[in-house]
């Protein structure tokens, strides 16, 4: 079946679509705030006339290229070019200032072909076995998954703890604008139609990191790079491979976090940073410029996009609204996702999983061909890029829905994010409450419902048991290593 | 003890817009029920405590500084005088939307992307030229030919189109 999987994905049509599903979703990708789920949703109605097989690796296709040129503005420009790809502008950005933005995207390459691997590795693999975990997981489990997201806005607040919690806080508060999750009632609309489906993710994020970037760029004049080079691209392999351990992480999160419904590519980057930092001997230098830095989060984010994928293929539930869209195409040519997908389908499965495989080595390649190419922007004069950034930053906020008040939320949080980076303040508190708040939210008052009001229905299974300790000791572990050391050095 | 006073501190304003905002959900909390009142309730209040603390640790520093050093203040203005990019930075984005919301994203688009470089001090009129008029094209073309997607065309377009 493998064989044939492979002998399918390996038909010229087959290989010619999965080339310029590569090219598109590298275009895509590169653009300030459009990422997989603007690229697949843009390329969705095309696949109408294409064989089912083709139709799906072209979608893979766009769908693995778009998630690594997201990787490509975010490290160049600072500004991410989805939101999968936040955290890596934290250490990618430092690195092409330094004038290593060659190491940077080699380093970005390497990570996320690797972190495709271990996606591809376990959607193939290890995918039932994960499916049993996640299907054991209801509300209560998932609303302390969240918790434990959350209890990582104290990590991200590194500096500016009470600040930082506070941007939590009116993170989570705007993510609450909009439709009640249980009752459906409106909230904090102010009498606005246009907050009726609350605030849209990508302009906020757009704003808060790219048009923030821009007026800082035109504040400081001259080039991004601060050194007129751009480093080595073929260095960033070695250094990549020589942190095997980061790549272990990064994939680990990926995994974890793509297996969940509704958890997935918007918090796989952050936490895996966030892991990353945690685990680190070094944690000051992230942010300055850790290459470990940008693994953790490459190599999660690009596991993170297969992983949504397992759900998908094998229950039919979608892991993530890109996902969902891949469900859409599955149904639109007659493939029923689920268990009958690889039962009645012959070797398509394979030949699926095999157009997988070839759409990372695709993006790989591509992006080693034109990762030079792209990196010479840091060269390009600011007074020169600035308007480029707010242009595709304005196209990208607007061409999610087509409405221009999206590029007013961005302007606004692009005011925001100006005066939280000038002040030190760390914006992504807001962004990680702003993008968990739905899911907490929701699936606490799913929970008490469950539990016919009582609270008992958060500590009744293991799994939620486990993840509840593992949150409580993120947070107070540290203070209690360092109490412990404090008290060894008094006892000697 | 001379210098700005505590409520002219960048650090203190912004607490104080974010601790407006926190205040005004959990005002707004009490025209909902319960279960939609929960949560946000929970939230607006903690970050209250924090925006408190915060501000409160700003003042603490700030009155530590001022007894300690009385002319903490200077280059100030220098640096005030360089701090105006971002005024009018920010300034042409919001002209530029206002813009767009006016007279459409393609004729904005185009203007902008040909101003706003030679305002920022690039000099290389022709590359200025090219790109803005290749980026506005491929804009276009993608909206038009790719996307099928409407560009938005503004009032006056609308109107114009409308009679």
């Amino acid at each position: 079946m493998w064989l044939e999987g492979f002998a399918i994905a390996l038909q010229g049509h087959n290989i010619l679509y999965l080339l310029l599903g590569t090219i598109i979703g590298l275009v895509v990708g590169a653009m300030p705030g459009l990422g997989p789920l603007f690229g697949v949703g843009l390329m969705l109605p095309f696949t109408f006339g294409m064989p089912a097989a083709t139709a799906i690796i072209f979608l893979a296709a766009v769908h693995a290229a778009t998630a690594y040129g997201d990787s490509i503005a975010s490290i160049l420009i600072n500004t991410p070019g989805g939101v999968g790809s936040v955290a890596s502008c934290w250490d990618g950005y430092p690195l092409a200032q330094q004038g290593k933005a060659g190491l940077a995207l080699g380093v970005s390459t390497t990570s996320s072909f690797i972190g495709g691997l271990i996606g591809w590795v376990s959607l193939v693999v290890i995918s039932p076995l994960l499916i049993l975990v996640a299907l054991e997981m209801g509300p209560p489990e998932y609303f302390m998954v969240a918790l434990m997201a959350l209890s990582l806005l104290a990590m991200a607040a590194t500096g500016r703890v009470a600040g930082g919690l506070a941007l939590g806080g009116i993170g989570l508060l705007l993510a609450f604008i909009g439709s009640d999750p249980i009752t459906a009632s409106s909230r904090f609309t102010f009498g606005t139609d246009y907050l009726e489906d609350g605030l849209p993710l990508v302009p906020v994020a757009v704003g808060l990191f790219a048009l923030s970037q821009a007026i800082t760029l035109a504040e400081q004049g001259g080039t991004i790079a601060q050194i007129r080079t751009v480093g080595s691209i073929r260095q960033g392999f070695g250094e990549t491979l020589r942190r095997p351990m980061t790549i272990l992480r990064g994939g680990l999160v990926g995994v974890l976090l793509g297996v969940m419904p509704a958890l997935g590519l918007s918090s796989a980057n952050i936490v895996a940073y966030l892991v990353e930092k945690k685990a680190s001997k070094n944690p000051e230098t992230f942010g300055h410029g850790n290459i470990a830095g940008l693994v953790a989060p490459e190599v999660s984010k690009n596991t993170c996009i297969l992983g949504d994928l397992i759900p998908t293929f094998t229950l039919g539930i979608p892991g993530s609204s890109v996902t969902a869209l891949f469900l859409a195409a599955m149904i639109m040519h007659g493939l029923q996702p689920g268990v009958n997908f690889f039962k009645a389908s012959g070797a398509l499965p394979y030949a699926v999983f095999a157009g997988i495989l070839f759409a990372q080595i695709a993006f790989f390649a591509m992006g080693l061909l034109f990762a030079r190419y792209f990196a010479m922007t840091v060269l390009a004069p600011n007074a020169f890029i600035v308007p480029m950034i707010v242009f595709l930053s304005f196209v990208g906020s607007f061409a999610m829905r087509n409405r221009v008040e999206d590029i007013l939320v961005t302007i606004i949080f692009g005011l925001l994010g100006y005066a939280l980076s000038k002040r030190g303040y760390p914006a992504i508190c807001l962004l990680l409450g702003f993008v968990l708040g739905d899911l907490t939210e929701a699936n606490f008052h799913r929970s008490v419902l469950i539990g016919h009001g009582s609270y008992k229905v958060f500590v009744e299974s293991t799994i939620s048991i486990v993840l509840f300790s593992l949150t409580i000791l993120a947070l107070i572990g540290p203070y209690l290593v360092s109490l412990g050391k404090r008290f060894l050095t008094k006892a000697k | 003890m001379k210098g700005k006073p505590l409520f002219l501190d960048a650090d203190i304003i912004l607490m104080v817009v974010l601790g407006a905002f926190a205040g005004a959900f959990l005002i707004e909390t009490r025209s909902y029920n319960p279960t939609a009142a929960l949560f946000p309730r929970l939230v607006s209040m903690i970050s209250l405590i924090f925006i408190i603390w915060t501000i409160a640790k700003r003042c603490l520093t700030l009155m530590r500084k001022a007894k300690a050093s009385p002319e903490a203040e200077a280059g100030t203005e220098i640096k005030e005088e360089r701090g105006l990019v971002w005024y009018w930075s920010l300034a042409s984005m919001v002209g530029y939307f206002v813009l767009i919301y006016l007279l459409g994203f393609t004729f904005v688009t185009l203007i902008y992307l040909l101003v706003l470089p030679l305002l920022l001090g690039y000099r290389r009129y022709k590359i200025v030229l090219i790109t803005g008029v290749l980026w506005t094209v491929a804009f276009i073309t993608v909206f038009t030919y790719v996307l099928h997607a409407r560009i938005t065309e503004g009032i006056v377009g609308a109107f114009f189109g409308r009679s």
